[in-house]
């Protein structure tokens, strides 16, 4: 009986979940019918495309410029008729939500509540704009968000359990982060500290350096395997962590970009009070579940760790002049949260009572701090929410082209790598011959290209300065090429055509 | 013969009518026979066959005793009255005769025990060397069951045969009268008697069935042929097809070797990380807990055998004996072979200057080829009294409850469980770079490895030592390969090709790692020749061997067997084209690794590797050996000396397959101990 119970249960769960991802799909589709569209998502989007589509399917052609999971996950969807629109990014970031929240799911059935309390919790997650934000936006979050969730469930296990399952989960997870998000080294340089709370103290005593290794060898080995990657295809060790376009630099190269970096960049103390602040007004139920776990020494550890780590993760990558949204990081407290709970002692009434009022004070503070610090993209993300979204004349300039290539689709040299809104908006790579395809450099390599159609973006302007193909010929946006004329003109982009093929 | 105050006993032909056994016309038949031709009545009255000698006994009993063995021994001063008291506290708790535990103990030798127990039942007690058995009595089909026994016909007097016993219990001579199948009497003698005698006529006997009953029974498990026809022929076929293709498509053939490989090595990595997931499960990690240990009834523990098999380690013998003694199981159920070779006179002369407890035997393996450790074990099956039987070497320290353990195993596995295997560590741990190494690499191996190989039912090579059996399965698969190098590892795939579950228990017997290059060079090319012998063996019929195994089964027996051949095999060359490549910048292996061969390749050279040498850190940090785990960086290192042994097996595998590479042991600086913190008890 207390088996069917428990099938029927699981059923109703699953069928919660159902209905909560169908509902993220549908806040999906709405924001991207709105006009929103992320631009690291569509970048994402373009280099998948970029890649598959080309005449030989290379790995480096990925660049190693940033962390490959997120493109692998994508790389399915491009043989899916009808995701050529690069709506993909966003389906996968829902997917990525559905998976965590079965995760959850499962894990919660541990601590065994009832499906209403578990509705209650699930949506007061989902509502909390830094899941939303997550689940819906196209990015790579999400991704985190289950490595983040993941991770803070091996921390928890070394405390309960003390088992090796537990380390390697914790070393393996971290391996893994490094391929799915650049701000992985801070995650684990944050924890580096917190582990002696985390593990057993006698482990701790007797070898600490063995502890350390064991949790992150395989993060080192990860990342000399990138290194290593970076010195067979691109020349260098340090090639992604050089490179001007690297992902692994945050915001570095770009401080006067963010409001974040400028006013804490380069510092530890400040930035990391600052988080806590955040961290207070959004995730104020951290605090309650720490002061809930106080008599319980397992527990107040585990909740220590997830108050501490993500600030002092924040602290850090802003110290290194990484981190240009302290919500990049600050949002993984909602995994870390998700894990909390299937911890967390509810049963009583009063208990879970005031666990949903702190949590509602979160979801509250969280819209609050949201709007007051959201990057532009984040407020074209509540725009969209709200309804349609204001395009800029740069972007419908892409979009432009990018139709207007999909309209005319003969052989045509790009260099790609600030044109990807034009890629992605042209659905796929077919006759496009990108920087990295032999074509293209061999036409490079000549006096006149012998291509049908060459696309150029204003010299004048900062991606016209760094396009190869005006590297190469500089004056033919502006004067055209002995055989070319001009067949495409429109705000910044021109395409040359041959001749011969009128 | 009454002694003073004592009523004056019946008369055995008056018991035996009064119980019904004889009629009154029987009694006066024997009585008549005797005051014709004399002789005892009860000798007469077996000799008809009217009562068996079971019956006879077992109603007679009380007749024949003189007193109890214990107060016998205090009589004659053999032994003291604290040791009697001992002996009966103990003897509550292990329930065991008083006269088993005390030679145990070593208070008494076999020997004076044998003439007081043919005191005690007022039987003769004969020395079988000076007055020999009429070999004509023997059967030589039964001569495993003498020696397992130990019991021998003697002679025939009166007509009736007298059967030579070492003890007298109901159930044995239950198995006497079944073997003999006729009316017999039995006299006492030593127990060594037996075992000296009964090998001195059945050496040949014992000797050839030790090497050839498993090729003669079952000889689709044998290694005495190391390839067959049909082998042969599907590697003929293969190098054909290869070189022709090679002649025709040089590139393509090349392309295609090199996805074999690295998607066979990705597979052998993915197993041996499932392998570690799966092991490191705390459900397969404590199959018997201390409690369990604690809670168990030593009067419900069977006789264990323990098989010791030495070639020349006279020096570890005490320190063996003395492991022994200290096993937390009752020393009167252990029956413990010291398996030892006849041209080692060395190490038999140790043993007996030790003056071992009535628990050692000494088994003599008679100088004939292969001189192979499953021989002498095969061949002391003969001998097992035990009705499980375990094999330790002579530098083994298991942990004290490691047999108790095993019972509870057997006990709480299922039916079919046949074996289980201990795990194996080191004791001297920290020697120098090649212990740390090995001591990871067993580790890795019987901590997470062969636990996880239990758990998903592939079939477990087993270890060479502490590998626990029921012996009656021993027997029914016919022991051991003589002719294979690795035998335990041959055995265990057996036993999961015949149905029966090989199991692995959280308890370690410590061994002393090889600490010297050369001698270990030795000892795995030896192993791996050995798992190349088992893999020929058992794939000698793959589709059959599938059937039996079941897919898991199957895959998994190919890529941990295999994947450990092949991999040792292949590591020198990839590493050395990497090299090349490295050194020289040459393009020339460009062709063959076209970008998805490469990203296997590359994913093997980093990924892999990386991982692999990350479990070897995982295995010392489970086992708490800390200062291990930066060692564990220089595994390549150890693969590279993994890789020579292996082309060293793969050498002697075809130049001299049966040659069994001897392992001196006995070379380490380290006290031989089961409380083993890193090694750190340098002697």
């Amino acid at each position: 009986m207390r088996l069917k119970e428990r099938h029927l249960k699981g059923f109703e769960g699953k069928l919660i979940l159902v209905a909560m991802t169908l509902g993220l799909l549908a806040v999906t589709i709405m924001i991207l019918s709105n006009g929103f569209m992320l631009e690291e998502a569509t970048k994402r989007w373009a280099l998948v495309i970029s890649t598959l589509g080309a005449a030989q399917i290379a790995v480096q052609n990925l660049t190693f410029l940033q962390p490959h999971f997120p493109l692998y996950v994508l790389m399915p969807f491009y043989y899916i008729p009808g995701l050529d629109t690069g709506a993909a990014p966003y389906l996968v970031s829902v997917l990525g939500a559905t998976v965590l929240l079965f995760m959850w799911d499962r894990d919660l059935r541990e601590v065994e509540i009832s499906p209403f309390r578990h509705v209650t919790l699930a949506l007061l997650i989902i509502i909390h704009p830094c899941f939303l934000w997550a689940a819906t936006s196209g990015g790579y979050l999400i991704m985190s968000m289950i490595a983040f969730y993941l991770l803070y469930r091996g921390c928890q296990h070394i405390i309960s359990d003390h088992d090796i399952h537990s380390y390697i989960m914790l070393a393996v997870v971290f391996m893994a982060y490094f391929f799915v998000d650049s701000a992985a080294i801070f995650i684990f340089v944050a924890l580096l500290p917190l582990i002696v709370v985390v593990a057993p103290i006698r482990t701790v005593m007797v070898s600490p350096s063995g502890l350390y290794l064991i949790v992150g060898t395989p993060l080192a080995f990860a990342i000399g395997t990138w290194a290593y990657m970076n010195w067979i295809f691109e020349g260098s060790f340090l090639h992604f962590i050089t490179n001007a376009d690297s992902a692994y630099l945050g915001g570095k190269l770009h401080i006067e970009e963010f409001p974040w970096l400028m006013q804490y960049g380069g510092q530890l103390l400040m930035p990391f009070l600052a988080a806590t602040g955040y961290m207070l007004v959004a995730y104020p139920v951290s605090i309650y579940l720490l002061l809930d776990t106080i008599d319980n020494g397992y527990r107040f550890r585990a909740s220590f760790v997830l108050l501490l780590h993500p600030l002092v993760a924040i602290a850090i990558a802003t110290s290194q002049e990484y981190l240009s949204h302290p919500f990049e990081i600050l949002s993984l407290i909602s995994a870390g949260l998700m894990a909390e709970l299937t911890y967390v002692k509810m049963q009583t009434r009063r208990e879970f009572v005031i666990l949903v009022l702190f949590m509602l004070v979160s979801v509250v503070g969280g819209w609050w701090l949201f709007a007051e610090t959201s990057n532009a993209q984040m407020k074209e993300w509540m725009q969209a929410l709200q309804g349609p979204v204001v395009r800029t004349a740069e972007e419908d300039t892409d979009l432009a082209l990018g139709l207007w290539l999909k309209d005319n689709p003969q052989p045509t040299i790009l260099f790609e790598k600030y044109a990807y809104k034009v890629i992605a908006a042209r659905g796929n790579t077919n006759n496009l011959f990108l920087s990295f395809s032999n074509e293209f450099k061999s036409n490079l390599r000549q006096r006149v290209p012998d291509m049908q159609q060459i696309a150029l973006p204003d010299p004048h302007t900062l991606r016209g300065r760094k396009d190869w193909v005006n590297g190469r010929f500089p004056h033919m946006y502006e004067y055209g090429m002995t055989g070319y004329r001009l067949v495409y003109d429109h705000l910044g982009w021109r395409v040359y055509r041959k001749k011969s093929h009128v | 013969m009454s002694r003073p105050g004592e009523a004056a006993k019946p008369r055995i032909g008056e018991l035996l009518v009064s119980r019904g056994l004889i009629s009154n016309e029987q009694l006066e038949e024997a009585l008549q026979q005797q005051r014709d031709s004399g002789g005892r009545l009860g000798d007469i009255i077996l000799a008809r066959g009217w009562v068996t000698t079971v019956v006879f006994y077992d109603a007679l009993t009380d007749h024949f005793r003189k007193g109890r063995i214990g107060d016998l021994l205090l009589e004659r001063g053999m032994i003291s009255e604290d040791q009697l008291a001992e002996a009966i506290l103990i003897q509550k708790e292990w329930g065991s005769r008083i006269g088993d535990i005390i030679q145990s103990k070593g208070w008494v030798k076999p020997i004076v025990m044998g003439k007081l127990l043919a005191e005690h039942f007022d039987k003769p007690h004969v020395d079988l060397t000076a007055d020999r058995f009429d070999e004509k009595l023997l059967d030589r089909d039964h001569l495993s069951t003498y020696s397992t026994y130990l019991f021998v016909p003697w002679r025939r007097e009166n007509g009736l045969l007298k059967v030579a016993m070492a003890d007298v219990t109901p159930d044995l001579l239950t198995t006497v009268s079944e073997t003999v199948g006729e009316p017999f009497d039995f006299v006492l003698t030593s127990k060594f008697d037996i075992i000296w005698m009964v090998q001195e006529v059945g050496d040949l006997y014992y000797g050839f069935r030790a090497v050839h009953e498993l090729a003669n029974v079952l000889p689709q498990f044998s290694a005495s042929r190391v390839f067959t026809d049909r082998q042969l022929l599907v590697l003929a076929i293969m190098i054909a097809v290869f070189v022709v293709s090679m002649y025709f498509w040089p590139v393509g053939t090349l392309i295609a070797v090199n996805v074999i490989i690295s998607i066979f090595l990705i597979l052998n990595f993915m197993l041996r990380m499932v392998l570690t997931w799966v092991g490191g499960d705390k459900r397969y990690d404590q199959v018997v807990t201390d409690e369990e240990v604690l809670a168990l009834d030593d009067k419900t523990l069977p006789i264990y055998t323990i098989l010791l098999p030495m070639y020349h380690e006279s020096a570890t013998l005490p320190h063996i004996a003395q492991a022994l003694r200290s096993l937390d199981y009752p020393l009167a159920k252990l029956d413990i072979k010291l398996v030892l070779e006849q041209d080692d006179d060395e190490t038999i002369n140790t043993a007996k200057d030790l003056g071992l407890e009535g628990i050692f035997e000494i088994i003599r393996i008679p100088d004939c080829l292969p001189k192979t450790k499953p021989k002498a074990c095969n061949y002391a099956m003969n001998f097992c009294r035990g009705e499980l039987v375990t094999i330790y070497d002579g530098e083994d320290a298991p942990e004290p409850d490691q047999l108790k353990k095993m019972v509870i195993a057997f006990r709480k596995g299922p039916k079919n469980m046949a074996v289980i295997q201990g795990r194996l560590n080191y004791f001297n741990v920290a020697e120098n770079w090649l212990t740390r190494m090995f001591t990871m690499e067993y580790s890795l191996w019987f901590d997470f490895y062969l636990p996880a190989l239990d758990a998903l039912n592939i079939p477990i090579p087993l270890g060479g030592t502490s590998n626990h059996f029921k012996i009656e399965v021993l027997r029914e698969l016919r022991g051991w390969d003589p002719y294979n190098v690795t035998e335990d590892c041959d055995l265990g795939v057996r036993l999961t090709q015949n149905g029966y579950r090989v199991g692995v228990v959280n308890s370690t017997t410590f061994e002393e790692a090889n600490n010297s290059i050369p001698n270990w060079l030795r000892q795995r090319s030896r192993w791996l020749k050995g798992y190349m012998q088992s893999f020929l063996v058992h794939t000698r019929t793959p589709i059959k061997l599938y059937k039996e195994l079941g897919a898991v089964g199957f895959w998994g027996f190919q890529f941990f067997i295999g994947g450990t051949i092949v991999s040792a095999l292949l590591t020198p060359v990839m590493f050395l084209m990497y090299f090349i490549w490295l050194v020289t910048d040459t393009l020339a292996f460009n062709p063959y690794f076209p970008p998805f061969v490469l990203y296997l390749t590359l994913f093997n050279l980093l990924i892999a590797n990386g991982m692999l040498i990350y479990l070897f850190m995982l295995s010392g940090f489970k086992r708490r050996y800390f200062g291990l785990i930066p060692w564990s960086l220089t595994v390549p290192f150890y693969w590279f000396l993994q890789s020579w042994a292996g082309y060293k097996g793969l050498w002697q595998l075809i130049n001299k397959p049966f040659y069994w590479e001897k392992t001196h042991h006995g070379l380490t600086s380290f006290t031989a101990s089961h409380d083993v913190g890193e090694g750190e008890k340098k002697s």
